[in-house]
């Protein structure tokens, strides 16, 4: 019986390892798989890499990024943009980011929905004072 | 009993597992006619195009060397992102010293300039001799398309559907069309490089 259980317990263990976000992997293949591919090595210096990139330092502008795209002149280094997201809401882009933390940055600390809320507003307001 | 149906079992097993390692010989597709006794096959027809530095591309670019090409643009934001994966893959499994090169069109032109060209292919850390961007008139890059898809297409094994955007064929050094892949799909690309392989021993 003992045997039994312990024999349970492991198989528990090894079935609940493997990245716990769900909906955030389904929406990471649906929206940002075709070009960050699948293993978030993206293309070169075309399109950046979110494997151990340091891109969860600030994340922020990654919600900010998310939702409302890249032009790539921003940054010089590319004529690629990355296409807004504003149909996601912000409980699909907090699993978003999360599965991406714990894809490739486990020492970034997951983000919380209400927090991600209210950086889509403030990253609003910020891009409004921006001179267009 | 017992044993000997392990022993079987490992042996046939053993047998599976061996990849096959017949030579075989790619065949040259495309449309074929017959002139006084020869069989001719189809060719690549002329093309002169412009490369990311400016420079022009044509047949005599890939004299005397087997060649790669795609069709993608830029701003694509489907599945050329994966082709180009697919294809740097390629151009960093194959010795530069390898008489092989790679050619990429841009299907829009309007937008990706020489200029754009040269950053998306420095962005890629790519030799700009090996591996050409290239873009030139509309209707010509439509219709180099043609050509060699027309050819991918016609080939009776051809896996799956006609989506044809994402391919990646391998011409020759005399022009002809001996395979392709659909380059989104990474073990077609795999099987498309014993491909690439098996024609430079050959050549």
């Amino acid at each position: 019986m003992i045997r039994l259980a312990v024999l349970l317990i492991f198989t528990g263990m090894i079935a609940c390892q493997g990245n716990p976000y769900r909906q955030g992997g389904y929406l990471y293949e649906l929206k940002c798989s075709s070009c960050h591919m699948q293993d978030g090595s993206g293309l070169g210096a075309n399109i950046p890499s979110l494997v151990n990139a340091g891109l969860f330092e600030k994340p922020d502008k990654i919600v900010c990024v998310i939702y409302h795209g890249l032009e790539g002149s921003d940054s010089g280094k590319t004529s690629l943009t990355m296409p807004p997201n504003k149909s996601l809401t912000p409980t699909e882009i907090t699993n978003v980011i999360n599965y991406m933390q714990f894809e490739w940055e486990l020492n970034a600390k997951p983000v919380s929905e209400s927090w991600v809320n209210n950086t889509i507003q403030q990253c609003a307001s910020n891009r409004k004072q921006r001179p267009e | 009993m017992k044993w000997i149906l392990v022993v079987l079992t490992s042996v046939l097993f053993m047998n599976c597992s061996q990849p096959a390692t017949d030579q075989k010989v790619l065949p040259k597709l495309g449309e074929r006619y017959f002139e006084e006794g020869d069989t001719i096959y189809h060719k690549v027809p002329d093309f002169e195009f412009t490369d990311q530095l400016g420079r022009t591309v044509t047949p005599a670019t890939f004299e005397g060397k087997a060649y790669i090409v795609d069709f993608f643009f830029i701003s694509c934001p489907t599945i050329c992102p994966k082709v180009k994966k697919q294809m740097l893959r390629v151009y960093n499994h194959f010795d530069p010293e390898a008489p092989l090169l790679f050619l990429s069109h841009t299907v829009d032109p309007k937008r990706d300039t020489v200029e754009a060209l040269k950053q998306y292919a420095g962005n890629l850390g790519i030799d700009h001799d090996r591996w050409r961007f290239v873009t030139g008139e509309k209707d010509s890059i439509y219709e180099i398309a043609n050509d060699y898809f027309s050819v991918a297409i016609e080939n009776p094994d051809a896996p799956g559907g006609f989506d044809h955007s994402g391919r990646l064929i391998l011409v020759d050094k005399d022009k002809h069309i001996r395979s392709f892949c659909n380059g989104t799909d990474p073990e077609e690309v795999d099987r498309f490089m014993l491909d690439i392989e098996n024609l430079l021993s050959s050549q």
